[in-house]
């Protein structure tokens, strides 16, 4: 009986090793995908704030087992002569070699290039999530530089929008220390600035970086005609072609895009990801809200 | 600066010869054969192994490797300190990998290769103790043989008082410093590494201390081992054994 049973489990794995797109058609084909989600359901998001205590702010997200830590630093820069009201956002993902087993330490994947043009796009050109303006602490003169870095921790799929959220959740808690720029051209936390010249005032609690619109992304498929939404790395090898589609917090299309594919898709399905991407970001605010009022709460 | 109070205390409370917390969890990176988490105290490090697998083509200096990637988020401090740090993790990697050739029994490494990946998330004092321990359970959770269980441990001597597992603040001090990587069976030290002049006494002194501290950390890690093997035992082969109640 036993024997039995193991046969059949390993029958099934050599099946899917053998004949991966036969294998996911019997689930797609009763509705159902091998993870037990239905096509129209992405996978349950968790967000850790305050992951890594010396990062200026930090997040850990995951999408089922897709993993990525965002951390923030903090640093002062002069601001360049064309825009001396401006500091600056400098994004950077490195796919860690850990990630998948393919990936070879190393020269940064062009992957890794694809989800910064990506969150680039979607924080700063297209969506102004970050006004930059916001970052500057005396114009002309110094300005915050804010490294923003994301690690790929595991990669299964759907990476743009684990990012995406990663990024989102470590700049919606970052707080921007008060500095005083001194006579010299020195940078010092105005508490020293303030004791110097006032001994009495208090030391200011550091302001939260206001985000302008909140830009958030969901990956889906097209399978036998078929959207499947929010992707693992299995499914993103089987499906005709993904569209990525970001919308923000008003509801607007801030992007999407389709990288090429063996299937071609119509504007019905294009707005169908959009409507998918709109259901999904209710659910990721929700949880992202909750998670930063519990971060706040706990200090 | 006083570090060890005249109670006997250090500054985060702990006693000489305390070690800070330690906390694991194994395995909990799927697509990779065996990984670890590896948190003591504020250092927290996440080490995966991919193999024993096929031997890509191409030249490749050794059948295991090991290396340790330092994020710049994880570090106290500007850029260049992070630079810093890389070029120490460098050195470290290297010593790790030679002290790992010997632990793989040479049968499992023909013809096959084992890469081991340390990912520095949080670094604080005894990083590069908490890295070799992870790799060294990512590779037990992993299934690779080992010739012998080992941990590693950092020490210091300061204010002529012999700490085990320094703290950030306590290690950025100009004092005696050592780390070994030890073998619990032969009773051996596989890794050692110091930093600063000491006299020859002291140095006995911290690698008496580091042994203790290697001790009790195997004692944990072997812990964790196990009830990660019976943990997952007991989840895989649920119906196994179901079947085998109705015979």
């Amino acid at each position: 009986m036993a024997a039995a049973e193991i046969t059949d489990s390993l029958e099934a794995d050599a099946f899917k090793k053998l004949y991966p797109d036969q294998f996911y058609a019997r689930f797609i084909a009763d509705g159902i995908r091998p993870d037990g989600r239905p096509l129209g359901r992405a996978r349950t998001a968790s967000i850790g704030l305050g992951a890594v205590s010396t990062a200026d702010s930090s997040a850990l997200v995951k999408f089922g087992n897709s993993t990525a830590l965002a951390g923030i630093k903090l640093e002062i820069m002069v601001p360049k002569d064309d825009t001396p009201n401006q500091g600056q956002l400098s994004i950077a993902v490195e796919m860690a070699p850990m990630c998948s087993p393919d990936m070879r330490p190393g020269r940064p994947s062009d992957a890794a290039q694809v989800l910064v043009e990506q969150l680039n796009n979607a924080l700063l050109a297209s969506a102004k999530a970050v006004n930059l303006d916001d970052l500057c602490i005396d114009p002309g003169k110094a300005a915050w530089v804010a490294y923003l870095d994301i690690y790929v921790l595991d990669s299964d799929g759907s990476l743009a929008d684990v990012t995406l959220l990663a990024a989102v959740a470590a700049l919606a808690t970052l707080r921007l220390p008060h500095v005083a720029v001194t006579d010299g051209g020195n940078v010092v936390p105005s508490s020293e600035a303030a004791e110097a010249a006032a001994p009495d005032e208090m030391a200011v609690e550091p302001t939260k970086l206001q985000l302008r619109s909140v830009p958030l992304a969901l990956t889906c498929g097209l399978y036998k005609d078929q959207l499947i939404v929010g992707l693992t790395a299995e499914e993103e090898a089987l499906v005709a072609t993904s569209v990525t589609t970001i919308v923000d917090d008003q509801g607007r299309l801030i992007g999407q895009l389709k990288a090429g594919g063996r299937a071609e898709m119509d504007i019905a399905r294009l707005q169908d990801c959009i409507e998918a991407a709109k259901l999904r970001y209710a659910e990721l605010a929700g949880i992202l809200q909750q998670a930063i009022t519990q971060y706040d709460g706990s200090g | 600066m006083e570090f060890v109070s005249p109670e006997g205390l250090r500054l985060d409370g702990r006693r000489p010869k305390e070690l800070r917390k330690l906390r694991i969890k194994l395995g909990s990176l799927d697509g990779t054969d065996g990984s670890a988490f590896v948190q003591l105290g504020n250092t927290k490090v996440l080490a995966a192994v991919f193999g024993p697998r096929g031997a890509p083509t191409g030249a490749r200096s050794s059948a295991i490797s090991c290396v340790i990637a330092v994020s710049a988020i994880s570090v106290q401090g500007d850029r260049r300190s992070k630079e810093r740090l890389g070029r120490q993790a460098t050195e470290f990697s290297r010593a790790l990998t030679n002290a790992m050739e010997q632990l793989v029994p040479a049968d499992i490494l023909k013809n096959a290769c084992i890469d081991v990946h340390v990912q520095v998330l949080q670094a604080d004092g005894g990083l590069f103790a908490a890295c070799a321990n992870a790799a060294l359970l990512a590779l037990a959770n992993a299934g690779v043989p080992l010739r012998d269980i080992c941990a590693a441990c950092h020490t210091g001597l300061l204010e002529s008082t012999a700490l085990v597992d320094l703290s950030a603040q306590e290690s950025m001090q100009q004092a005696p410093q050592a780390a070994i990587l030890y073998e619990c069976r032969t009773q051996s030290i596989a890794i050692m590494q110091t930093d600063n002049k000491m006299s020859t006494t002291a140095l006995e002194e911290l690698l008496e201390l580091a042994t203790e501290g290697c001790i009790a950390l195997v004692t944990a890690m072997r812990q964790a081992l196990i009830s990660s093997t019976v943990q997952q035992l007991s989840t895989s082969a649920p119906h196994a054994s179901a079947a085998q109640r109705r015979d």
